[in-house]
């Protein structure tokens, strides 16, 4: 998450327009403060008037028509706005504060390569620290983290210990892939701070160290109503198979936002391993009453319904999912599941939404496996092998193929073959299904690790 | 060919009306009012500290005064703890044939106190009389029934004690040699070391918490135990064969309940022995004084997927009236039971969701009864559940210390309907069950059933009234076979249906129903047919027999009496 752009305010912006090397008169810079307490109202109607009064008085005054945009900008006239930004910059092509605001309305408008050169030419026209880090932030949002690399290492070079520039720099390093030069800029950050606490653990996190499930723990506990920290908190303990604090980390935040998109999964999930089935159900009901095409909390559901027997609930959550024609494959998948466990005369339905699901993923060795059990029902062993041959080769550690591909060996006679299997089978170990699926389910439902 | 149809299609009618009339049979919870009073103790009762102190104890049903009512015999655990004081012992309660049951433990000689355990009846020396083995953590209890009314104790004499520290569990009499003398089968569970030094202390490993609640530890992560068989010698003495018979060479461990029946129906009785979280162990019998494990080449080891259960108890059960002989087992919470249907081929299918015996996943199983509780034809299934430990229940998960039963009614169609909330309030109480084993306590045609329910006095489930359907109870008496005839294979063929069982010696979660089978025949006035096989090869066939009763076919008759 950028920061800092909100603590750039109004009229910082303006100053810096003031500061920025544009080439105005005293006449216009006393007119321009005779309507500031105007624009600090948020009167825009007025003050849009008496800028533009100004500007018949003053007709290339670069900072009025700055300021006119900004005010257009307030009252969401964008075309305008745009217009006497690059009046102003016509007048004064170097002028920081007009190219940050054309530029941040390029990137308001989707033109990010636009909007990039418009920062990148504000970083390189000033020495303004504020300027600096608005144009920092800019590239970053423009997905140009090189340059805002740069023009933040710049600003950071003016205070070294501004708060603002160390974290979005570290993150832009992160997000430029480079998580030590990362760590690093962190170093000197504030360990008191919610927000640099948790971008260390999530740089941390993606780098494989297993401190950073502490680090992001630290910061839902500085900030414990944070959605996001307690969230990303909760879902490093389900990691860690602690439940239990996965839910306390959750509590404040889910008590201050009962509805949260963001937590109730994750909530429902942590009170699914923990068995409280009729919670956990309540949870993604919730979560699904507020975001209806939520793929975690649907396939959730219909996962929680299926392991816990109510197979008939759990056909209708997840096929009314995939009614959504983008619905992720792990739906299809569960529904397979379903059908499969429903009834002996549902298999070819349960095939083919497994089919669905490989087509949506290959690479997803379950779907194989439950296709494979599928096809070995229907007699057809040749087919019920590649898929659980399939299965095993995409996930070498999935014992459960090598049981059944030993079954249909031993069925088919090929004693060696199916000796094989079972000792393949017998050295990867078996775990109880609550476990199976459950941990397969989890890594479905959980976010990607980075 | 017309009228037969036209039969067939009236049976169908009739016999439709019989499976769709309601459920009619309600339980009730008769131990204290017939003196079952005695409080299960199995270590701690709040919080415990080894898996030993969990998994409870069995009981059995044997009529051990030979007076044609079956008593019952609670096999009670101890304390880690157990000093001075009264201790715990198990105990065995004499049928007087009225309802009410006295505790005759002392005079009969099986006052003994320690860990025991499951139960098992068979009359290992074709005396005539019902001897009971008790399994225990440490040595053994073989009783032997004197026919006075009391026991000795000859384990170590008899070679069948084990060794302290051994942790037995379930246990069959089975002539696995068709002989004509029981030989004696004895799961083991868990290598717990000599004071419990393999066992690390709750919640100080991935094995020893229950979603994130620290409980003991085990059976995963603690060592495996051995099974052993032990062979008769004819003299009162048994031989320890477990290394030449091939019992060592399974892909199981953690054994639990045992079941003997003959799955190949090759004449040669197998072993099924429930494990938990591993593989479950099929011994197939390879008729040489042998076994081979066919666990997994039968599907009998996993479920259906090849993934390991918690198994506990286990009955057989011919749901489908097939022809062979299929498999119910209990596991964990949060996992379904098994129905593995018998293919006939020598392979099983894990019907469980299929038939409607999967969906509540709740409940942590452990007793298991397969018998006719409304006399239609078609074998229910009871079975009794609870969790490990009152700790648990601090997850506050949907899966608590104290369950109900379950009741499910076999619709005959392949499919098993949950009848527990028409089966009487006293199924649906809350507690900790362990063990549970069916008989007709009456002898009037009512299947009760006795629960060991843990740091509670026992359960015996009684229905309310004898069912309106017809039924026959069946007591085999083998002569060049064992006595009991375990083993025995038995099809009654009746009012258009063919069922089929075995006589047989333990079951369920270490415990032994009645050694009399029992058949409901719904609507059925006469037997048509009984046929016999005993473990000797003979075979007898009866027929025209009057339904309602208890009848005795003594091995080589071709004939039978009635019970008075």
């Amino acid at each position: 998450m950028w920061f800092g752009v909100r603590r750039l305010k109004f009229l910082l912006v303006m100053i810096v327009a003031l500061r920025g090397g544009a080439q105005t008169t005293s006449e216009d810079q006393q007119y321009l403060f005779s309507v500031m307490p105007v624009i600090e109202r948020a009167d825009w109607p007025a003050a849009e008037l008496q800028l533009l009064r100004g500007l018949a008085e003053f007709p290339r005054s670069a900072i009025l028509y700055n300021a006119l945009g900004i005010v257009y900008r307030k009252e969401d006239k964008i075309e305008p706005a745009a217009a006497v930004f690059r009046k102003a910059l016509d007048l004064l092509p170097s002028f920081t504060a007009a190219q940050l605001q054309l530029a941040s309305l390029e990137r308001q408008q989707g033109r990010k390569k636009e909007a990039a050169d418009l920062f990148r030419a504000a970083a390189d026209s000033t020495t303004n620290f504020d300027a600096l880090v608005a144009a920092g932030l800019g590239l970053a949002d423009c997905e140009d983290y090189a340059g805002a690399i740069r023009v933040l290492s710049k600003a950071k070079a003016l205070k070294p210990d501004a708060a603002s520039v160390i974290y979005n720099l570290a993150l832009a390093q992160f997000k430029a892939g480079d998580s030590a030069a990362a760590l690093l800029s962190l170093q000197n950050a504030g360990s008191s701070e919610a927000d640099v606490v948790y971008l260390r653990g999530k740089i941390m996190e993606s780098a494989g160290n297993s401190q950073g499930a502490n680090e992001i723990t630290t910061a839902c506990r500085l900030e414990a109503a944070n959605e996001t920290y307690c969230a990303d908190a909760a879902v490093a303990s389900i990691r860690q198979d602690n439940f239990t604090e996965a839910l306390k980390l959750t509590e404040p935040a889910l008590q201050r936002s009962p509805d949260s998109v963001a937590l109730l999964p994750i909530v429902a999930l942590a009170q699914f391993r923990l068995g409280r089935y009729s919670e956990a159900i309540q949870s993604y009901r919730r979560a699904l009453e507020q975001a209806p095409n939520l793929d975690a909390a649907r396939e959730g559901l219909g996962f929680l319904y299926y392991m816990t027997g109510d197979l008939e609930a759990a056909r209708t959550v997840v096929e009314a999912g995939l009614q959504n024609p983008s619905a992720d494959f792990y739906l299809a998948y569960v529904d397979g599941l379903i059908l499969y466990r429903l009834s002996a005369q549902r298999k070819d339905q349960a095939a083919a939404r497994v089919d669905q699901a490989i087509r949506a993923n290959s690479k997803f060795a379950p779907a194989y496996f439950l296709r494979g059990k599928i096809r070995m029902d229907q007699g057809n062993s040749a087919a019920a092998l590649a898929d659980f041959e399939q299965a095993a080769k995409i996930d070498p550690k999935y014992p459960l193929p090598y049981y059944k591909m030993a079954q249909i060996y031993s069925r088919l006679g090929r004693t060696g073959e199916a000796e094989s299997a079972r000792r393949k089978f017998a050295e990867l170990g078996s775990l109880r299904e609550e476990e199976m699926l459950a941990r397969q389910a989890q890594d479905q439902l959980l976010p990607p690790r980075h | 060919m017309r009228l037969t149809g036209l039969l067939a299609g009236v049976a169908a009618i009739l016999y439709a009306a019989v499976v769709k009339a309601p459920w009619s049979v309600r339980f009730t919870d008769m131990a204290a009012k017939a003196g079952l009073r005695d409080v299960n103790v199995s270590g701690a009762e709040d919080k415990k500290k080894y898996i030993l102190e969990m998994n409870g104890s069995g009981l059995a049903f044997l009529d051990y005064n030979g007076d044609g009512n079956v008593d019952l015999f609670v096999v009670n655990g101890t304390t880690l703890d157990a000093g001075a004081g009264a201790k715990p012992v198990s105990h065995l309660y004499r049928n007087n044939g009225d309802g009410t049951f006295t505790d005759v433990t002392e005079q009969a000689g099986v006052a003994y106190s320690g860990w025991g355990q499951g139960a098992c009846a068979g009359d290992f020396d074709n005396d005539g009389r019902e001897d009971l083995f008790v399994t225990y953590y440490g040595k053994n209890r073989l009783y032997h029934n004197n026919g006075d009314g009391t026991f000795t104790e000859m384990a170590a004499q008899a070679g069948v004690a084990g060794a302290d520290g051994r942790w037995n569990s379930g246990c069959a009499f089975i002539d696995y040699d068709r002989d004509g003398k029981l030989d004696l089968f004895v799961a083991n569970y868990v290598d717990l070391g000599p004071n419990f030094s393999n066992v690390p202390n709750p919640g100080s490993g991935e094995f020893c918490q229950y979603k994130g609640i620290p409980i003991a530890c085990g059976p995963r992560g603690l060592p495996k135990a051995v099974n052993y068989l032990y062979h008769s010698n004819g003299d009162g003495t048994f031989t320890d064969v477990s290394e030449k018979a091939g019992i060592r060479a399974t892909d199981g461990h953690y054994a639990l309940g045992v079941l003997t029946f003959d799955y190949d129906q090759d004449g040669w009785p197998d072993i099924y022995v429930a494990c938990d979280s591993a593989a479950s162990i099929l011994y197939h019998n390879r008729r040489n004084g042998t076994f081979e494990d066919a666990g997994i080449a039968s599907g009998l080891a996993y479920n259906e997927d090849g993934e390991a259960q918690a198994g506990m108890g286990v009955a057989a059960i011919d749901y489908d009236h097939g022809g062979h002989l299929d498999v119910v087992k209990t596991n964990f919470s949060d996992d379904s039971p098994n129905l593995y249907h018998n293919n006939g081929d020598g392979t099983f299918s894990d019907r469980v969701f299929q038939a409607g015996l999967g969906r509540l996943r709740n409940y942590l199983g452990w007793g298991i009864v397969a018998a006719d509780f409304d006399n239609d034809g078609w074998a229910d299934v009871m079975i009794v559940n609870g969790h490990l430990t009152p700790e648990i229940d601090a997850a506050r998960s949907d899966s608590t210390y104290r369950q109900r039963k379950l009741l499910y009614r076999n619709l005959g169609d392949g499919h098993f309907a949950n009848v527990t909330a028409d089966a009487g309030g006293d199924l649906a109480r809350l507690h900790s069950s362990r063990g549970a084993a069916a008989a007709d306590l009456f002898n009037d045609g009512r299947m009760a059933v006795a629960v060991n329910e843990l740091h509670e006095p026992p359960s015996l489930l009684v229905p309310d009234a004898p069912a309106r359907n017809h039924w026959i109870g069946i007591r085999l008496v083998g002569t060049k076979s064992n006595r009991d005839a375990i083993g025995a294979r038995v099809e009654v063929e009746a009012g258009g249906m063919r069922q089929i069982d075995e006589a047989r010696s333990g079951g369920s979660y270490l415990s032994q129903n009645d050694l009399r089978l029992h058949f409901g025949l719904g609507g059925a006035t006469r037997v048509e047919r009984i046929t016999v096989n005993w473990p000797s090869g003979t075979t007898d066939r009866i027929t025209g027999i009057p339904t309602d009763r208890h009848i005795v076919i003594q091995e080589g008759t071709q004939n039978w009496r009635s019970v008075k």
